[in-house]
């Protein structure tokens, strides 16, 4: 009987781990998320080549990352969007990690 | 069980043995899903209280990128001869979801900001502050290049955080 329950609630054991594992990789994909959209802003901001700034700003983010880069005014405005961690992709509450830098254009 | 021998005893032996076995399994069903509760409830302690850390831990890298963009943009106009612009920076901070607390010129002629963010890993732990503030400096940096702006980790050795964590809140500090 303990056999029995053991091979049921393991199981469980293992899949509130790999959620929280998965929680982990969610924030540690937030930060990554963070210091690209931080990296391409700044070198945008100093003028670097956008195909430059780009690549510089991918090469930290997640796989599958995406940046939307916007000029609004005299700033420059860096929205990086990375994948979920796979175990949570079908949870529909879970919002991906995005990360958000604005820099001021320098003349 | 060894000692005993016969048919009659054996198979005595043998129905004790079930007998025993069926009560030792009454007595013990049950225990392995408790301990495994117990398991997945301290896992699952374990790692609301890392995720809350971790959290932590964006925020504190936002806010420290965040005064570094900011205190770049307040000292913009520094680099063509201007006076620090730290409506800039504060507005620089504000789309980034950071609110500017502090912004002062140096004697170096460089900007020092200070920005705040709202802690998002709302969380029971003790000791978690509300916000997390980072700070940086920026200002004109003459280098092989020329004159351009740097910020920092251009000025100083790179940007620490430090690992006091005070009522107030974090402070991501950057150099002096």
């Amino acid at each position: 009987m303990v056999t029995v329950e053991l091979a049921v609630a393991i199981p469980a054991l293992v899949a509130v781990l790999a959620l929280c594992l998965a929680a982990l990789d969610l924030g540690l994909r937030q930060v990554r998320c963070d210091a690209a959209a931080r990296t391409v802003a700044r070198q945008l901001a100093r003028g670097e080549a956008p195909a430059s700034a780009r690549r510089d700003g991918l090469r930290g983010a997640p796989d599958g990352a995406r940046l939307i880069v916007r000029r609004e005014g005299a700033d420059v405005r860096v929205t990086v969007t990375a994948p979920l961690p796979a175990v949570l992709a079908p949870l529909a509450a879970v919002a991906e990690p995005r990360a958000v830098a604005v820099a001021r254009l320098e003349q | 069980m060894t000692t005993v021998s016969g048919p009659t005893s054996r198979s005595y032996g043998r129905s004790w043995q079930r007998n025993r076995s069926a009560a030792t399994s009454d007595r013990e069903q049950g225990s392995a899903t408790v301990l495994v509760a117990a398991a997945v409830g301290l896992v699952a302690v374990v790692s609301a209280a890392v995720l809350v850390v971790v959290g932590l831990v964006r925020d504190l890298h936002h806010a420290r990128g965040t005064a570094d963009l900011a205190a770049l943009a307040a000292a913009g106009p520094t680099a063509v001869g201007g006076i620090a612009d730290c409506s800039a920076g504060a507005w620089v901070a504000r789309r980034a979801g950071a609110r500017l607390v502090s912004c002062r010129t140096l004697a170096d002629g460089s900007v020092r900001v200070a920005v705040s963010v709202p802690v998002q890993a709302r969380s029971w732990l003790p000791g978690v502050p509300a916000t997390v503030s980072g700070s940086a400096r920026a200002g004109v940096v003459d280098d092989s290049g020329g004159r351009r702006l740097g910020s920092s980790s251009a000025l100083d050795r790179p940007v620490e955080l430090t690992a006091s964590a005070r009522r107030a809140g974090l402070t991501a500090a950057g150099g002096a």
